[in-house]
């Protein structure tokens, strides 16, 4: 089994202060969770609110939260503070060895990185499971899997727990992990807040998990009131869910904001920042600014839910609408959250593997901002057909197409970069260009999308569902795909097989495209989403969709043998530098050591100074430690 | 007169005011270019200046002016081409040297000498100072355009002609005053770096979304234009106000956009050269 | 200087991040700086928060729903325990910039100041939750107007509640050697936050009573 290749961890904590810190682990965590959901099923119960209104579970899921964290160590930084505790050191983790140390609280960004890596994978693989039993049921009109009333719980299962991997899955794992390495400082400015981000995550997904136990919820992954009323208990983990997971968005944004903002080394200027770090910041500052709305619309929900207040109940002085406009507001930055990370690591790893500068890095840059603020105002665009004064829908129409130009800059940057290069097609690479090529695909659908006309008849059908699939699983889950490829080596010490790389690939792509691309017509062809029937003559297409997705889920299982065989039983280490690259992490030793720099760094040049005789080092490593 | 001509005309306002201001400036412009060699960046400067005075043409001397009587969005067209074609525009041009320049020398000085350094006129150089500053002109930039919204105000415009007058005059005056501080006026620098004049602009944008959202999102109409019989092309006007509402929000937001664009660019590449002396500096063993 | 060597921590008094390496980058005077930044972007996200309340209040006013923003027999709450509540979120944020501005020459008088501040807060907290148990209405019984005026300010206590865990902490860390006295710009950090609050409670104020 491969060691801890994160170093030889730090100075372990004194005995005097072992004694003053709380004792927390994860087991403390697991078991005070359940004894604060059981508090708060109790207290909920007693509140004595409408008959009908079961606040118990609400309260119980929200207080075995925070008791998780408490019990996992958040407490004891407030609470030394607060007492005059010693406190423990940045360290804090360090003390656990091997696996242990990543199923604790580890103030260390590397291990955060990892955590991450891991839950995301974990929960992808749930919402794989959710997808492949929608696809199954949906061999036949008839119901397979689950009666037509339970088809509600697998759809909001499934995209609930995929949006949740979407938000994180690259600022998480691979942010938290090399952001730091890059901008050239040995610290992440709030790694509480860091930690804190990522242990929201257990509790959300075991959350929504729990949900079917309770019935499960019909509403799918935008909750409209008032069937978010009506529903069953289920719902609360939806409200609950959000509630974290939009914490850890707003937490975890904080935290790289203020990162990239203030702790970048001598020399790396803006301009000097890899083009990652430009969509993991752009990425963050929607992050950040959009999640306290959504956390204020769940927060009604609950109200609403819990105490028969009525925000969103029109009989009742509320409106449903209130809901629509403050969840898009929220959900349009929140998919531009999911594609800008991956815009970053598809114009990061181009470059790279085709051995030449990024074309035209200013551009991207200011594409990437143009993206984060036009998203700000395209929201109204998923009410086109629900209730938005026609008089405006023209507006929409006009700034949702107006987004697609930033975004074109993002092709026009990475075919800029690919053009007459020398690309070695290494299996990162490959996941990129079929990004670009998917992507492609997702983008120009939903320029149909955002065209008032044709949003009128193609709303809730299939063509929008494969228009958000070509996004965010051809867009955003090959750009993940591709960066674990990538940095798996400098994560684990460990190369993943590359020719099963490329294998995945192909299987991958083929198998995507020919079940995803089918569901455009579908969608023309009238068959509406998020229904448990459709009309016979769709069988054939809706059959060959499910076959092919069964063998897309396939691929990702082929992908995971790869992963843990590599991870867990390949011996062999790998270099320090396989892909031979310039980026600043690739310069340090695998295992990578504790500390990140033992000097910080001056940046010298850009991180794509290919194709230069005599190149400058990107950084020099030699100088003298400056203060972060 | 020609049969037809009437009809055309009656689509054409006539506003002396208007006509008359703009005739001094183009004279002026004119004048004060003579007999001055032409720099190339001179070209783009005039091209500007010619198209910013189109501009308020097109606003209050066209059809427009008529069509605003009528029509809500007309008229919001009618201040957005003030505010953010015409303004930036001129300001852009920066004309003021040229204006200046075609005034006789002995008026010039006679008027400049004590303005400058008159000591009896230091608390009028005092007030200037303190209202030039950029956070004043955002205040009052912004305050001007919601208090002209208020519906008793509004209402007054459309009744009044002279206030009318007031307040194009305050949403082309206060917007020179704001673009001049995102484009130096020369001689003048404003005092804004590049990512605080990104800024300066990105905050004027996103309180204009503000005032278009309570129009857009409004369930009756304020102003005066409901007491009209009917409105062209039939539409209500709830629907006219929310056209309104949505021309401020989305048209209304280019010209700051295009402008945040450039901006951005310009901060890039003063990082880029921030870089590279530190390069060198580093390189030189500093 | 190797990591690994442990090194007494510069500070005598608990409750300080101690540090068993010495490291450039673990300063407190680093985080103190970047506390000050965080804060701020943290402030800018509370906004949005609170932007969605104050949506919902305008919005559901406007469309008032089967005539339902203000249902029968709801009066308005009263506008005295309102200002009440506003004065004293005021005087905590005053009384704390009071002491903030003292913590360098006269410590003593700063704790005094900061207890004082924590008095306004809990009196404060008090008051609300008199208020929320004194209304003229049951929120209960639906309603535009009595579901955002829970809602806006439940939020807003909820938010209180932690400032004056906050609070505490900076009254604990302005001990002598503690972090409020060594560093005077983490204290001021706090101090926009609870002026931030303050500003909330004021615009709520006048929107909640008054529009």
């Amino acid at each position: 089994m491969a060691t801890a290749t994160l170093g030889t961890g730090g100075p372990t904590l004194q005995a005097s202060e072992r004694q003053m810190v709380l004792p927390t682990n994860l087991l403390t965590g697991i078991v005070l969770a359940a004894v604060g959901y059981y508090v708060g099923v109790q207290i909920g119960n007693g509140f004595g609110f409408n008959d009908g209104l079961n606040t118990g579970v609400l309260l119980g899921y929200t207080f075995g939260s925070v008791m998780f964290l408490v019990g996992v160590g958040f407490a004891n930084y407030p609470l030394a503070r607060l007492f005059g505790w010693p406190i423990a050191p940045q360290s804090a983790g360090d003390e656990y060895r091997g696996a242990w140390r990543f199923l604790n609280l580890s103030l260390d960004h590397k291990v955060i990185g990892i955590q991450y890596l891991v839950a995301m994978l974990m929960a992808m693989f749930f919402g794989g499971i959710g997808a492949m039993l929608i696809r199954t049921n949906l061999l036949s009109p008839d119901q397979l899997v689950v009666p037509p009333d339970k088809y509600l719980v697998l759809v909001s299962m499934h995209s609930v727990m995929m949006i949740f991997v979407a938000s994180a899955a690259i600022v998480g794992p691979f942010g938290n992990f090399f952001v730091p390495y890059m901008i050239g400082t040995n610290r992440m400015a709030f790694p509480r807040l860091e930690a804190l981000s990522f242990w929201l995550v257990p509790p959300a997904i075991v959350i929504l998990l729990a949900a079917p136990l309770f019935g499960g919820f019909p509403t799918g992954w935008t909750g409209y009131a008032p069937l978010s009323e009506q529903a069953g208990q289920g719902f609360d983990s939806y409200i609950v869910g959000f509630a974290l997971i939009g914490t850890a968005l707003c937490v975890s944004g904080v935290n790289m904001l203020t990162t990239v903002i203030s702790l970048r080394a001598p020399g790396m200027t803006w301009t000097r920042l890899p083009i990652f770090v430009w969509g993991v910041f752009s990425a963050s500052i929607l992050g950040t600014f959009a999640a306290p709305i959504l956390a204020s619309a769940v927060i009604m929900q609950g109200f609403d839910r819990s105490m028969n207040t009525s925000f969103f109940i029109s009989s009742n002085g509320g409106s449903p609408y209130l809901w629509e406009n403050l969840f898009w507001f929220f959900g349009h930055p929140e998919v531009y959250i999911f594609i800008l990370p991956a815009f970053g690591i598809v114009m990061e790893l181009i470059p790279h593997f085709a051995r030449k500068p990024l074309w035209g890095y200013r551009t991207a840059v200011v594409g990437l901002l143009g993206v984060t603020l036009l998203s700000w105002f395209v929201w109204q665009h998923h009410l086109f057909v629900s209730g938005i004064a026609p008089a405006l829908r023209p507006f929409y129409m006009f700034s949702t197409e107006m987004i697609s130009i930033p975004t074109g800059i993002v092709f026009l940057v990475a075919f800029g970069t690919l053009w007459r290069a020398k690309i070695s097609m290494t299996v990162p690479m490959l996941f990129c260009l079929g990004f670009l090529f998917n992507f492609l695909i997702g983008g120009l659908s939903g320029v149909f999308l955002s065209d008032v006309p044709s949003d009128v008849t193609l709303h809730g059908s299939y063509f929008s569902m494969a228009h958000f699939h070509f996004t965010i699983v051809g867009g955003e889950i090959f750009a993940i795909v591709a960066a674990i490829y990538y940095w798996f080596p400098k994560m684990t010490g460990r190369m993943l097989n590359m020719t099963l790389g490329k294998i995945h690939f192909w299987w991958m792509m083929i198998a995507f495209n020919l079940a995803f691309m089918p569901l455009f017509a579908a969608g023309i062809l009238d068959m509406p989403r998020r229904v448990s029937t459709y009309a016979p003559s769709l069988q054939g297409l809706n059959d060959w969709v499910s076959f092919w997705a069964y063998l897309l889920f396939a691929s990702m299982l082929l992908f995971a043998v790869n992963v843990i065989w590599s991870w867990f039983f390949n011996p062999k280490v790998a270099p320090a530098d396989p892909w031979h690259v310039r980026s600043i992490e690739w310069t340090l030793p695998t295992p990578l050591p504790r500390r990140n720099f033992e000097r910080i760094p001056t940046f010298t040049s850009g991180p794509y100074d290919y194709g230069n005789p005599s190149p400058r080092p990107a950084a020099d490593l030699g100088s003298e430690p400056a203060p972060a | 007169m020609p049969p037809g001509l009437g009809a055309v005309l009656s689509y054409w306002p006539f506003e002396p005011v208007v006509l008359v201001g703009v005739a001094i400036a183009a004279m002026l412009y004119a004048v004060g270019g003579v007999g001055r060699p032409r720099k190339h960046r001179d070209h783009w400067r005039s091209a500007a200046f010619w198209l910013g005075l189109l501009s308020i043409l097109l606003a209050l001397q066209s059809p427009i002016e008529i069509l605003a009587r009528q029509l809500f969005w007309m008229h919001m067209v009618q201040h957005l081409l003030l505010m953010v074609v015409a303004a930036p525009l001129l300001a852009l041009a920066s004309p003021w040297t040229r204006l200046w320049r075609a005034l006789p020398l002995g008026f010039r000085r006679s008027v400049a000498r004590p303005v400058f350094l008159h000591p009896g006129l230091a608390p009028l150089r005092w007030t200037y100072r303190q209202l030039a500053q950029p956070g004043v002109i955002w205040v009052l930039a912004a305050a001007n355009l919601w208090l002209w919204h208020l519906p008793v105000l509004y209402d007054l415009t459309l009744r009044n002609h002279l206030v009318h007058h007031v307040e194009h005059g305050l949403f082309l005056g206060l917007g020179l005053a704001f673009w001049a501080h995102v484009f130096d006026q020369r001689p003048f620098r404003a005092p804004l770096g590049t990512l605080a004049r990104a800024s300066y602009v990105f905050f004027a944008m996103v309180q204009s979304w503000g005032l278009a959202a309570v129009l857009s999102f409004a369930t009756g109409p304020f102003y005066a234009y409901a007491l009209l019989p009917s409105r062209p092309g039939g539409i209500s006007a709830l629907t006219d106000q929310q056209l309104g509402g949505g021309m401020m929000w989305v048209p209304g937001a280019i010209t700051y956009s295009i402008v945040f664009i450039a901006l951005l660019f310009q901060w890039l590449a003063e990082e880029d050269s921030r870089a590279a002396s530190i390069t060198r500096g580093h390189a030189h063993g500093g | 200087m190797s990591v690994d060597e442990p090194v007494p921590p510069p500070f005598a008094h608990r409750g300080m991040p101690t540090l068993t390496t010495r490291s450039p980058e673990w300063e407190p005077e680093v985080d103190a700086r970047l506390a000050r930044v965080g804060t701020r972007i943290w402030i800018v996200a509370d906004v949005f928060f609170f932007a969605a309340w104050f949506f919902a209040f305008f919005y559901l006013r406007a469309l008032n729903n089967n005539y339902d923003w203000l249902p029968a027999g709801t009066t308005h709450p009263t506008r005295a325990i309102g200002a009440i509540i506003v004065l004293l979120a005021i005087v905590a944020a005053g009384l704390y910039w009071a002491g903030a501005r003292a913590i360098v020459t006269q410590r003593a008088t700063a704790r005094l100041f900061f207890w004082l501040a924590l008095l306004a807060g809990v009196l404060c907290f008090v008051v609300q939750i008199y208020e929320f148990k004194n209304l003229g209405f049951d929120p209960q019984q639906g309603g535009g107007f009595p579901s955002v005026f829970i809602g806006l300010k439940g939020v807003w206590l909820f938010q209180l509640t932690g400032a004056m865990f906050w609070l505490a902490t900076q009254i604990a860390q302005a001990r002598p050697l503690g972090d409020a006295t060594i560093r005077p710009k983490s204290v001021v950090t706090f101090g926009n936050f609870m002026l931030f609050l303050a500003a909330i409670a004021l615009v709520s104020y006048v929107v909640l009573y008054f529009v």
